[in-house]
C-alpha cells in the first residue's frame, strides 16, 4: 500500500528506529501501522486533504484499482493480557480487520487501539498544539483527550442558547408591534395601568359605564357594553391614526437590518464565487443533519452498514473536521438572517394590526394587498432559514427584503381616503369602538407580554445551563491541564535542562479556548512561538503530546508513532530526548522515524534502539518501495536478479549493501576513514580502510594471545586473518586502485557468469566480520582504544591486549 | 474510577440545581437528555428551555 510495494520489519517489541533521507519510504511505513492498528492513514486527514481518501490513495499507486489487494498485517503483543494477535487489514475495508485469534479481550483491545488515532504523531500534528489559535487548540487538545463529548455537550448548549435568543428577539420585536399598537390606539405615552385606565373610563364615562378602578388579567376594559357586535370594532380616529404610525415605519423600513443585509449578500455572494466552498457548506448541512439522525451502525443517509457506530461518527467528524471555512460563513449567514427575521417579524405584527382595519371595513383589495405582503414577508422569512432558501432569495435581497407589493400603495391610499372620508363617528360610537379596539389590542399586548417574559425565562434558563456548563468544564479542564502542564513542563525541563531548568508552562481553558504560554527565560509566559525557537517549540510539541498520551492512557500508554518529529532539536537535546523516552516512558514501544542519520546513531548510542531495532532505508523506487541498507535477504535479491540476467539490479545491490556493511564495520571496527565533511562516503572510500583496520586487529589478536600462551585465541585469530587474506573479493579491494576493469563501476557491465563469482567472493568477505553462531556483526570494544574483539553472544571474544613485558 | 465526562455531569447538576434560572422540572430533564447516551440536538435542548407564560403587566 502507500509507497511499499512488500515489506516484513520485525520491531521486537522494543522502541524502534526507522531513518533513511526524504522521499525513501520512512512515512510509508508510519502508514501502514497506523493503517493496521486504527484503519485511518493521518496523511489523508485534516487540513488540505479534502480530495484524497484511503480508498483512492492507499493502494500503491500501480493498484489503485485493486484496494483489496493493498494490505497491512501486524502481529501485535498485548502486555496487559500476555497475548499475541495478528490483525489483518485491507484497503477495501478499513473498518473491517481481520483478528487471529478471534479472542474478545484481544478484539476490544484492537479496538481501544483504533479508537486512538492520536498515537501517530507528525511533525505537522505539532504544529496543531502549539502554533495555533487557542480555540482550535482547545478541540485538538480535546480530541487527543477523547473530550469531544464534553466539547459538543457544550456546543449544543450554546446553540440552544443562540437559538432561544433569537427566538427572544423576535418576540421582543412582537411585543414592541402590540404595544406601539396599543399606546397609539389609546394616545398614551407609556403602557402605565393609570393611564391605560384613564384613557378607557374618560370613554366609559361617556357611556355612562362605572369606572375601573383596577387593571387585573381578568378586567376587560369594554365590560359591560351591551351591543358589543359580531363585527370587528371599528374607531375612524384609531384608524388615521394606526394608518399614520404605519406610514412612518414604512418609511424606516429599508434602514431597518440595512447591515444584516449587506453582509447576507456578502456571504452570499462568497458563495456564488467559490463552488468549492458552497459543496463543502452543502456537505456541511448534509453531514450535520446525517450525525444527529445516526441510529446504530447503519448510515442514516445512504443506509450503508458500517462496523460500529462510532466508526460512522468518527468518519462524519473527519468530514465536518475538513469544512471549518464553511462553518464560519454559515454561521455569519445564519446570524445575520436571524436580524433581518426580527425586522421583518415586527413589520408583519403592524400589519396584522391594519389588517383589522381593511376586515371592519370590507375594504377587500386593501385586505387582498395586505395579505399578499404579508404572504411574501412569511415566504422571506421561510427562506431565512435554509442555506438554498438564502441563496434563492439574494435578488430579492438586493432590491430590498421589504419591497412594496405593486397594489400595496394604491390600496393603501385608497383605504386612507375611505377612512378619511367616512362620517365622523357619533361620541358615543366612537366611545364603544374605542373600547372594543383597546380591550382587543390590550388583549394582544398582554399575549405578546406573556410570549415576551416567557422568552425571558429561556433565555435566562438556556443562558443559566450553558455558563453553568462551561464554568464546571472549565474547573474540570484546568484540573485535567494542570496534571498535564506539569508532566509538560518536566519532560521539557528534561530535554532542556541545560539552558532551560526553570522552565515552567501554563494551559488555560476558558469557553471552548485553551491559551497556551511558556516561561522564556524566565522573562515572564509567552506564547510558544513568540521566543522560542523552532527547536524548542518541536520539543514543546512532542513534550505535549507525551503529557496528553499519558493523560489519556495512564500506565496503558504502549504504543506510539513518531514521524520525523525533532528534527529541528538540535544534537544536544536529542540526547535528553531519548533519555525522556527511556526514564519515563520504559514501557512504550516507539516507532521512531528520521531523515537525519546523525539522530539514528544518536538513538543507538544513547541506548534508545539497537543495530536489531533499527532500520536504515537507502532510497525508494516506485518498483521496488523502500530499499534497506541493511537486506538481509541481499543475496536472495541478487540471486534472483541474476537468474532474470539482470546483472545491473544485481549489481546495484550488491553495492548498495557493501556500502551499508562497511560503513557499519568502519563504525563498529574504528577504522581510520578519510573525513568528508558532506558524509557522501562512498565504497571506495569506506571497504579498504575496514579491510585494513580488521587485518591490523586480527594481528593484534594473534600476538596478544601467543604472549599470554593463549593457543586456542591464537588459533582462532589467525584462521580469521588467513580467512581474509586468502579472500578473492578483498584481493579486489585492494586492486581497485589499480585495476579498473575489477572496479565495482564496471560490475555492471559484467557478463552474468563474469558478475555471479564476484558477488560470491563478497559474501564469502563478509562473512568474515560475522559471528557464525549469532550471525552478529562483529565489534572492537572500547571503541577508541580496543582491549578486545567481539560478537553480540561472546562466541567471539578474542583480548587485544599482549601480556606486559 | 469514573469518567472525565461523568464527573463533569454530576457537578454539572449539583451547580445547576443551586441556579435559580433552571428550575427543578427542566433540570429533570435535562439530566435525561443527558443520560440518554445520545448526542444531544439543539431542538430537545430549545424545547427544554422553553418556558410556560410568564407574568401579566404590572
Amino acid at each position: 500500500m502507500r509507497g511499499i510495494r512488500n515489506l516484513d520489519i520485525v520491531f521486537d517489541q522494543k522502541t524502534f528506529s526507522i531513518s533513511g533521507p526524504n522521499g525513501s519510504g520512512k512515512s510509508g511505513v508510519i502508514d501502514a501501522v497506523e493503517f493496521g492498528l486504527t484503519g485511518r492513514i493521518s496523511r489523508l486527514t485534516g487540513t488540505g486533504t479534502k480530495t484524497l481518501s484511503i480508498a483512492e490513495h492507499g493502494p500503491h499507486v500501480d493498484r489503485v484499482r485493486f484496494p483489496d489487494a493493498a494490505l497491512v498485517r501486524l502481529k501485535v503483543y498485548f502486555p496487559a493480557l500476555n497475548k499475541s494477535a495478528t490483525i489483518t487489514r485491507k484497503v477495501s475495508a478499513p473498518k473491517k480487520p481481520k483478528i487471529e485469534p478471534a479472542d474478545p479481550a484481544i478484539k476490544a483491545a484492537f479496538e481501544q487501539l483504533a479508537d486512538h488515532p492520536e498515537i501517530a504523531l507528525s511533525r505537522r500534528d505539532i504544529v496543531r498544539f502549539i502554533l495555533v489559535e487557542p480555540s482550535r487548540r482547545a478541540e485538538e487538545v480535546q480530541a487527543i483527550l477523547k473530550l469531544e463529548e464534553i466539547g459538543e455537550k457544550r456546543a449544543v448548549l450554546n446553540s440552544a442558547q443562540n437559538r432561544v435568543n433569537a427566538q427572544k428577539r423576535t418576540v421582543e420585536a412582537q411585543f414592541h408591534a402590540a404595544r406601539s399598537s396599543l399606546l397609539t390606539h389609546m394616545q398614551i405615552p407609556s403602557v402605565k395601568i393609570d393611564d391605560l385606565l384613564a384613557a378607557a373610563n374618560a370613554r366609559r364615562k361617556l357611556l355612562g359605564l362605572s369606572p375601573l378602578d383596577q387593571l387585573t388579567p381578568d378586567t376587560r376594559l369594554d365590560a359591560g357594553l351591551t351591543s358589543i357586535s359580531s363585527e370587528p370594532a371599528f374607531n375612524k380616529q384609531s384608524a388615521l391614526r394606526d394608518l399614520a404610525a404605519m406610514a412612518e415605519t414604512r418609511k424606516q423600513l429599508p434602514e431597518l437590518a440595512k447591515d444584516a443585509v449587506t453582509a447576507l449578500l456578502a456571504a452570499i455572494n462568497t458563495l456564488a464565487e467559490d463552488p468549492a466552498l458552497l459543496t463543502s457548506l452543502r456537505r456541511r448541512s448534509l453531514v450535520e443533519q446525517g450525525m444527529e439522525l445516526i441510529d446504530g451502525a447503519h448510515c442514516p443517509l445512504c443506509d450503508s452498514p458500517w462496523e460500529s457506530e462510532r466508526h460512522l461518527r468518527d468518519h462524519l467528524a473527519i468530514k465536518l473536521e475538513k469544512s471549518n471555512e464553511a462553518q464560519r460563513l454559515q454561521r455569519d449567514l445564519f446570524t445575520n438572517a436571524s436580524l433581518l427575521d426580527q425586522a421583518a417579524s415586527g413589520w408583519l405584527s403592524q400589519l396584522t394590526t391594519i389588517r383589522r382595519l381593511a376586515a371592519a371595513l370590507k375594504d377587500e383589495a386593501f385586505g387582498a394587498a395586505i395579505d399578499q405582503w404579508t404572504r411574501q414577508l412569511a415566504a422571506l422569512q421561510g427562506n431565512l432559514r435554509s442555506l438554498d432558501g438564502l441563496r434563492g432569495i439574494s435578488g430579492r435581497l438586493a432590491s430590498g427584503w421589504h419591497v412594496v407589493p405593486q397594489s400595496f400603495d394604491e390600496a393603501t391610499t385608497s383605504f386612507a381616503k375611505m377612512v378619511a372620508e367616512l362620517p365622523d363617528q357619533t361620541a358615543t360610537v366612537d366611545a364603544q369602538t374605542f373600547l372594543s379596539t383597546a380591550q382587543m389590542r390590550l388583549a394582544d399586548f398582554r399575549e405578546s407580554v406573556r410570549a415576551d417574559k416567557a422568552a425571558d425565562i429561556a433565555v435566562a434558563a438556556a443562558t443559566g445551563a450553558y455558563t453553568t456548563y462551561c464554568d464546571v468544564m472549565d474547573a474540570e479542564l484546568e484540573a485535567l491541564y494542570d496534571d498535564v502542564q506539569q508532566d509538560f513542563s518536566t519532560f521539557y525541563r528534561l530535554i532542556n535542562e541545560d539552558d532551560e531548568g526553570e522552565f515552567t508552562a501554563k494551559l488555560s481553558p476558558s469557553a471552548g479556548k485553551l491559551d497556551f504560554d511558556v516561561n522564556f527565560y524566565e522573562r515572564g509566559l509567552y506564547p510558544p512561538g513568540a521566543f522560542h525557537s523552532e527547536g524548542h517549540q518541536d520539543s514543546m510539541g512532542v513534550c505535549l503530546y507525551l503529557a496528553l498520551m499519558k493523560r489519556l492512557f495512564g500506565n496503558q500508554f504502549s504504543f506510539a508513532l513518531l514521524d520525523d518529529v525533532v528534527m529541528s532539536v538540535d544534537a544536544g537535546h536529542r540526547y535528553q530526548f531519548c533519555k525522556l523516552l527511556k526514564t519515563h516512558f520504559k514501557d512504550t514501544q516507539f516507532v521512531i522515524t528520521t531523515h537525519d542519520r546523525t539522530w539514528a546513531e544518536q538513538m543507538k548510542s544513547a541506548g534508545l534502539v539497537t543495530g536489531k531495532t533499527s532500520l536504515r532505508f537507502h532510497s525508494w523506487t516506485i518498483d521496488t518501495g523502500p530499499l534497506m541498507e541493511s537486506n538481509v535477504e541481499v543475496w536472495d535479491e541478487i540471486k534472483t536478479a541474476l537468474d532474470k540476467n539482470k546483472v545491473g539490479v544485481a549489481a546495484a545491490a550488491l553495492r548498495r549493501h557493501l556500502e551499508y556493511v562497511s560503513r557499519h564495520m568502519a563504525d563498529q571496527l574504528g577504522a581510520a576513514v578519510v573525513f568528508r565533511g558532506d558524509g557522501g562516503y562512498e565504497l571506495n572510500d569506506l571497504l579498504p580502510p575496514v579491510l585494513a583496520r580488521f587485518k591490523t586487529i586480527c594481528a593484534k589478536a594473534a600476538d596478544a594471545a601467543q604472549s599470554w600462551g593463549n593457543d586456542k585465541g591464537k588459533t582462532e585469530a589467525t584462521a580469521l586473518k588467513t580467512k581474509l587474506s586468502a579472500s578473492n573479493a578483498a584481493s579486489s579491494v585492494e586492486q581497485w586502485a589499480i585495476n579498473k576493469a575489477v572496479h565495482y563501476n564496471e560490475w555492471e557491465n559484467f557478463e552474468k557468469r563474469d558478475f555471479a563469482p564476484v558477488a560470491n567472493a563478497f559474501r564469502e568477505l563478509l562473512e568474515c566480520f560475522r559471528c557464525e553462531a549469532c550471525e552478529s556483526w562483529l565489534f572492537v570494544t572500547p571503541r577508541h582504544r580496543p582491549i578486545s574483539l567481539r560478537c553480540a553472544c561472546d562466541t567471539v571474544s578474542l583480548n587485544l591486549e599482549s601480556k606486559p613485558k | 474510577m469514573p469518567t472525565l465526562q461523568a464527573i463533569i455531569a454530576s457537578k454539572y447538576f449539583e451547580r445547576l440545581r443551586q441556579s435559580k434560572d433552571v428550575d427543578a422540572e427542566k433540570i429533570a430533564q435535562l439530566e435525561q437528555l443527558f443520560a440518554f447516551g445520545k448526542k444531544i440536538k439543539v431542538d430537545e435542548l430549545v424545547k427544554v428551555f422553553s418556558a410556560p407564560a410568564g407574568n401579566d403587566i404590572t
